[in-house]
């Protein structure tokens, strides 16, 4: 089995390696960025100046062996607009996002999977058809919007919490519950679905047979069971939370990867975007590593599989 | 089932008790909610928006002010100055000032900041103001200083205005995140929760009411006016003006910023009469308090009234759609292909509703007769069809465009704008240029004049653009404080000017 | 002297569908005394399960619902009780096996936990309950069992997964066990032995056993009162030997005829002309592969097989399951390659041919498989799967004629011309595989390969669809290669058969020479396992060993 993360980890490095040499490659095509960091009226010397200060006046090879060179010693080079070593400010802007992104997926789970289960338990009851309608509009609602909704009504008119900021867990309230709320949709119609079909199941009727109580047999005989394609759509929304709490980072302030990578895409500032893209794609490879540890945990019948 | 329940209600007491208090604010403090975090808040980029909003004239002051109501030059770390000819200026500096870092304030410290500002290792972006201009000095004494320009600069007194002095100990091989200065405010921390400044208390004038300000970065502008609303903030700066519903606390004002469309004369577009048409087919006023606040301007020539070398005689297009149709129709017949489809191109971002705006004014064009197509274009793509040298398969297009000129003079917008070298002209007009090179020269009323007739046959003869507005801001201002934003405040944002009702 | 446990008055249960209603029970009663095994007998749709089910509690309602009926057991009425009084019986008084254990088991825990679990659930404490979950494997036949406590369901095999459930439902020593199916997916020498192991606890525990089960051997061999389910009633009741040795009701008489192995041995003519034939056929998988795609470990699903097939004559290939037989069906029709070996056609080595010679070859080789269900595509209609073979092989029929000949192979397997226009899901199972029939006949072929063709059906259809297809051997001078699990089956069908074995042919032989004079022992276990429909008093099974 270590054999196969092994194998694993070697096809991601392959992959990670030829995601940042596109990434260098697309990002120079789109020019000098020189014209976005000097004012409209800067003279042609300056133009010059800026660009041999960066070395964007070297012929693109030249500057993509420097680079590889530079990569072996982790260094992306620094940020154009900052000034700053640019993998320091993405692992800075970092621990915002995993964070951000832990709690929103959790909490989605967590309800979304308790939801799910009790709605799969009396199809078509009244506690079912709230929960899909609820579900399917978090699912359906654009999370920008959401977000402004949340702050109109909640910080502005209801004052329950602060309108933005990072400082307090209050402030946390809303971003995380925007994030939350389409995985938390999603996950509630994966988990009900695959939940009717495990409470349907032969081993199911097996319990019942045993004498297993309604609480018992749906938490523990047929949960384990309902949970493996959730924790695929999970891990699926976690990736994207990673890369797309841009919104929600620009809106409520918060100092994340999504609002640096924008920021940086804007600007052209390559050094960042390489380091982003690079940083970002390994924590979506540990991600999917963490899901495949979650099945084999959960499916015995997997890890021979894995073999 | 019991258990679960207890737990819940436990920690939801438990994050209520990690609820902070709201509206708990000290009495002087202060936040303020600007719309994007700047990548630095160097002294020597005093004139970005979005630094010099923090920065200028709070934590580093300059040399000399413009006044924003006249233009004029006002003494500030400079108290006195004097043309002593061959391009120099013999300049008195203030007494009694210290840096925050308990640096005094003296010639040598002006010389540092001086070269820092020209230096090539590190890019400040103020040396745009001073573009190709080489300033040297000569210390005379502790508070005398000799400031030479190459070549002589008419204005030099508004060249002081761009030289923000920083104490001696900044570092001169990277743009700072922590300047230190002698303004009245001392750079206190830049955190996730935004730049912190405090009340220095060894300043050198009038202590300020405001005793510390946190600037804080929202990019959504109803978030920045809602903050406000609730207390969370003081000001929000440059909201949108579909957020700017409270006549109580939305302040509009002129921001100092004027909006056109070049017009890049190839045919059809090469011919006066269809240029002409372009402008009279184009009603200003049906935008004004529709898409566009009512108290926006409509703009004869591309800077503010208050500008020196702005000519008061020029008069608005009137709106003539009949006429407009005649010269087509004229030009039509004289075979200038009117008919070919034109390229309308704005950029992203200049202001709220622009897309609205641009679409409209196709509309009126298209209902005289011309085929015009709106592209938007994010500002990397925009940049490279505005400035020399042009891509050499321009086609006949109109591009959108935004100008500031808060430094008192026309100088810094003639050249660039309409001089045949200028890096950003359109135009190759004799009398224009000899015009543009007397008024630099010159001072005065001789200067002012040279201007304004340059800026008339511009506007009359050569019609190389479709002037819109003199275009307007709203910022918020929370209740509790009282402060009247005018033409600088989209970059220059005293603190020392907010009082507390 | 009343010993009744259980007794069952008028039960009746409907299942709604959307608008239509299905009455699967019918006032059905019935009663089985303490210490006894009284079987229920019926083939599919007689409503025998759901008489059980009800018993448990186990019915989905929605949609079904019991309507009338009463089930007394110990002075409580098992149709109407509340939760907890269901959980006392469930599991402590009454338990229940089911048909298929893989899918019974909880894939995601431990063996050991969910036969621990049983007890855990009724008051047992972990301790105790682990001690004896030990006991009770072992003394269900789990080799091992002390290591094996911590393994997954699927790391056994049928039979072992069966005494596991088996364990779990006696470990609280109800006074009923419900058996439902308990064998049906099982090879039948596994059968035998599960059979075995639930007589002998009845005997030690002397809990009653209700058995349902569509097997008249497995009637015959195991119970001591029969009750007969046709259509959702209760047709025939009474001792084993009265019902099957006098039968009264016409159906039970019908179900005693179906029984195959009662007519005379098929004597083989004189061999005709070699159409087919295998020679050292060997089939390799690898499983498990190493860094670099190399494999670790290989099964051999087939290991040197050689069989011969001739003109007019029917092949019976009997074999369990990992025998291989399956995979020497796909390998005769081309739907596999041999690892190595060769089959021949008509002498013609397949592996050589052109593309022209091998579709020559299909046309006359067609297929009936196990699952008609599988087999028909659902959202064809009865005569376009008919006719699909005439499109792939053009020119054999011109179209004109599909028609016509579409309703003459029909009525030749015992439909009607309007079935054309309906589709396989209004059809039963063993109309459906009349229609594969019909459909393997299109082309005239000169074999039909058999995969299991009647195994999925009930036995009175089995033995229709078998007359049928007798019927089309001497009409069509047909071929067969007919493969079963199942011995008596092949016994008055095949001329000769090949006993398979975990990859090999362990016999060969005329039906005759296979049935009475068996030479090999594996052979020998076979015939003794299939449970004959005759009442006995031992197993013919445990004698054998």
């Amino acid at each position: 089995m270590a054999r196969h993360f092994a194998k694993r980890a070697l096809w991601s490095a392959i992959s990670l390696f030829a995601l940042v040499v596109a990434v260098f490659f697309m990002s120079r095509m789109t020019g000098s960025p020189a014209d976005l960091y000097l004012p409209l009226d800067a003279p042609t010397e300056m133009r010059v100046q800026f660009e041999h200060l960066h070395g964007f006046d070297r012929p693109v090879y030249e500057q993509f062996f420097s680079f590889l060179g530079d990569l072996l010693r982790f260094d992306f080079g620094m940020s154009l607009r900052q000034g700053l070593p640019a993998i320091d400010l993405v692992l800075q802007a970092l621990p915002t996002t995993l964070l951000l992104a832990f709690y929103s997926i959790t909490i989605a789970l967590v309800v979304a999977v308790v939801t799910g289960a009790l709605a799969a338990w009396r199809p078509n009851s009244i506690f079912d058809r709230i929960a899909t309608v609820l579900s399917l509009i978090g699912a359906s609602l654009p999370n920008f919007w959401v977000a402004i909704i949340g702050v109109i009504v909640f910080a502005v008119t209801l004052r329950w919490v602060p309108t933005s900021g990072t400082g307090s867990v209050a402030q946390w309230v809303l971003p995380i519950a925007v994030l939350a709320l389409r995985p938390a949709g999603l996950i509630v119609q994966v988990a009900r679905s695959s939940m009717i079909s495990v409470l349907s199941s032969a081993y199911v009727k097996t319990a019942r047979a045993k004498g297993a109580p309604s609480r018992r047999i749906l938490f523990v005989h047929a949960l384990r069971n309902g949970m493996l394609p959730v924790i695929t759509v999970a891990g699926d929304q976690a990736a994207g939370i990673i890369n797309g709490a841009v919104i929600v980072e620009t809106i409520f302030g918060f100092p994340g990867v999504g609002k640096l990578m924008i920021d940086s895409i804007n600007y052209r500032d390559f050094a960042v975007i390489q380091a982003g893209v690079m940083v970002t794609a390994i924590a979506i490879f540990l991600m999917n590593v963490l899901i495949d540890l979650a099945y084999l945990g959960l499916d015995p019948r997997t890890r021979e599989e894995m073999v | 089932m019991k258990k679960m329940i207890r737990m819940t209600g436990a920690s939801i007491l438990a994050l209520a008790a990690m609820w902070p208090a709201l509206g708990a604010a000290q009495d002087t403090a202060l936040t303020i909610a600007l719309p994007a975090e700047p990548a630095n808040i160097d002294g020597c980029n005093t004139t970005v928006t979005g630094i010099g909003v923090i920065v200028k004239e709070n934590i580093v002051e300059t040399l000399t002010t413009i006044s924003p109501e006249d233009g004029s030059i006002q003494p500030r770390l400079a108290t006195e100055w004097e043309d002593i000819g061959d391009g120099k200026y013999r300049v008195s500096l203030r007494e009694g000032v210290t840096f925050h870092d308990g640096t005094p304030f003296d010639a040598e410290a002006v010389a540092f900041s001086i070269e820092r500002l020209q230096s090539q290792e590190i890019s400040c972006l103020d040396r745009t103001k001073i573009a190709g201009i080489e300033i040297t000095t000569d210390i005379i004494d502790e508070h005398t200083i000799e400031i030479g320009a190459a070549p002589a600069q008419v204005l030099m007194p508004t060249l002081f205005s761009f030289i923000g002095v920083v104490s001696p100990n900044t570092p001169t091989d990277a743009l700072s995140r922590s300047p230190v200065g002698t303004g009245p405010f001392a750079f206190e921390a830049w955190n996730a929760d935004g730049v912190h400044v405090a009340r220095y208390d060894g300043y050198w004038g009038e202590a300020p009411q405001v005793s510390e300000a946190t600037y804080v970065f929202r990019g959504e502008s109803a978030l920045r006016a809602a903050m406000v609303e609730i207390g969370e903030a003081d000001i929000a700066h440059d909201i949108a003006p579909q957020d700017a519903v409270n006549p109580d606390i939305d302040i509009p004002f002129l921001n100092g910023e004027t909006t056109r469309m070049r017009i890049v004369m190839l045919p059809p577009l090469d011919d006066i009469r269809v240029r002409e048409a372009l402008n009279l087919a184009f009603d200003r006023e049906a935008l004004l308090g529709t898409i566009l606040s009512d108290r926006a301007q409509i703009a004869t020539q591309f800077i503010l009234p208050n500008i020196n070398g702005h000519n008061p005689d020029l008069e608005p297009w009137p709106y003539d759609p009949a006429r407009a149709q005649q010269l087509l129709d004229e030009a039509r017949a004289d075979g200038v292909p009117v008919d070919r489809e034109i390229r309308l191109v704005g950029r992203i971002g200049f202001f709220p509703n622009q897309e609205e705006v641009l679409q409209a004014i196709q509309q009126m064009w298209a209902a005289v007769g011309f085929s015009v197509r709106l592209e938007m274009m994010e500002s990397a793509d925009w940049l490279r069809l505005v400035n020399r040298p042009y891509p050499a398969d321009r086609e006949a297009m109109l591009i959108q465009e935004q100008h500031d000129n808060n430094n008192g003079d026309a100088a810094f917008t003639m050249r660039f704008r309409y001089h045949t070298d200028g890096q950003q002209s359109e135009m190759n007009n004799a009398e224009v240029d000899r015009l543009i090179d007397t008024a630099e020269q010159s001072v005065g009323e001789e200067r002012t004049l040279a201007f304004q007739e340059a800026n008339r046959i511009i506007a009359d003869e050569v019609i190389p653009a479709v002037p819109m507005y003199h275009m307007v801001s709203y910022m918020r201002v929370g209740s509790s404080i009282s402060y009247e934003p005018n033409v600088l405040s989209l970059i220059q944002l005293e603190l020392a000017d907010i009082t507390f009702n | 002297m009343n010993d009744t446990l259980l007794k069952v008055s008028d039960l009746s249960v409907e299942f709604r569908n959307g608008s239509t209603v299905n009455k699967a029970v019918s006032g059905v009663s019935w009663d089985i005394r303490r210490g006894e095994t009284l079987a229920i007998l019926g083939e599919s749709g007689s409503g025998k399960s759901v008489s059980a089910s009800a018993i448990m509690g186990l019915i989905d309602s929605p949609p079904g619902r019991i309507t009338s009926g009463r089930a007394e057991f110990d002075g409580m009425d098992l149709l109407h009780l509340d939760d907890a009084e269901r959980r006392r019986i469930n599991g402590p008084r009454i338990a229940m096996i089911f048909q298929d254990p893989l899918a019974h088991l909880n894939p995601v825990y431990p063996i050991g936990w969910q036969v621990a679990e049983s007890m855990r659930l009724h008051g047992v404490s972990p301790e105790e309950a682990r001690r004896h979950t030990l006991e009770l494997l072992e003394r269900v036949g789990i080799r091992n069992a002390k290591a094996r406590l911590k393994d997954y369901p699927h790391q056994f095999s049928g039979g072992q997964r069966q005494r596991i459930m088996i364990a779990m439902a006696i470990a609280l020593k109800p006074d009923l066990l419900i058996a439902d199916e308990p064998t049906t997916a099982l090879d039948v020498t596994v059968q035998a032995q599960i059979l075995d192991l639930l007589t002998e606890l009845r005997r030690e525990t002397g809990m009653a056993v209700l058995l349902i089960t569509h097997d008249l051997g497995v009637v015959a061999q195991t119970a001591d009162r029969v009750v007969v389910m046709k259509d959702g009633q209760v047709v025939e009741r009474g001792d084993v030997r009265e019902v099957f040795g006098a039968p009264a009701h016409p159906y039970t008489r019908q179900l005693l005829d179906a029984v195959p192995g009662k007519s005379r041995f098929r004597q083989p003519e004189a061999a005709g002309e070699r159409l087919l034939e295998g020679r050292g056929v060997a089939k390799f998988y690898p499983i498990s592969a190493g860094w670099f795609g190399r494999p670790v470990e290989t099964l051999k699903a087939l290991d040197g097989v050689d069989f011969d097939l001739h003109k007019g004559e029917t092949l019976g290939i009997v074999g369990e399951s990992g025998s291989g037989k399956s995979t020497l069906a796909r390998t005769v029709l081309g739907l596999t390659r041999p690892t190595s070996g060769e089959i021949r056609w008509r002498g013609r080595n397949v592996a050589q041919m052109s593309a022209a010679e091998l579709f020559e070859m299909r046309r006359n080789l067609q297929v009936v498989f196990q699952d008609p269900t599988a087999s028909l595509n659902p959202r064809m209609s009865v005569a376009e799967i008919i006719a699909e073979p005439w499109a792939i092989h053009k020119g054999f029929l011109p179209r004109a004629q599909w028609k016509d000949r579409t309703v003459e192979l029909l009525e030749n397997v015992g439909l009607r011309a309007e079935h054309a226009e309906r589709h396989p899901h209004q059809f039963s199972g063993g109309q459906r595989q009349r229609i594969a029939i019909a459909r393997a006949l299109a082309l005239q072929p000169e074999v039909i390969l058999c995969d299991e063709a009647v195994s999925a059906l009930d036995v009175s259809v089995q033995a229709q669809v078998i007359d049928l297809l007798r019927k089309l051997q001497t009409q069509y001078a047909l071929s067969y290669i007919f493969i079963a699990h199942d011995l008596p089956l092949v016994r008055d069908f095949a001329d000769r058969i090949l006993v398979m074995k975990q990859g090999k042919v362990v016999e060969e032989g005329t039906a005759q020479e296979i049935f009475e004079r068996p030479r090999e022992p594996y052979t020998m276990e076979l015939i003794a396992a299939s449970p004959d429909a005759v009442p006995r008093s031992e197993s013919r099974w445990r004698s054998a060993q």
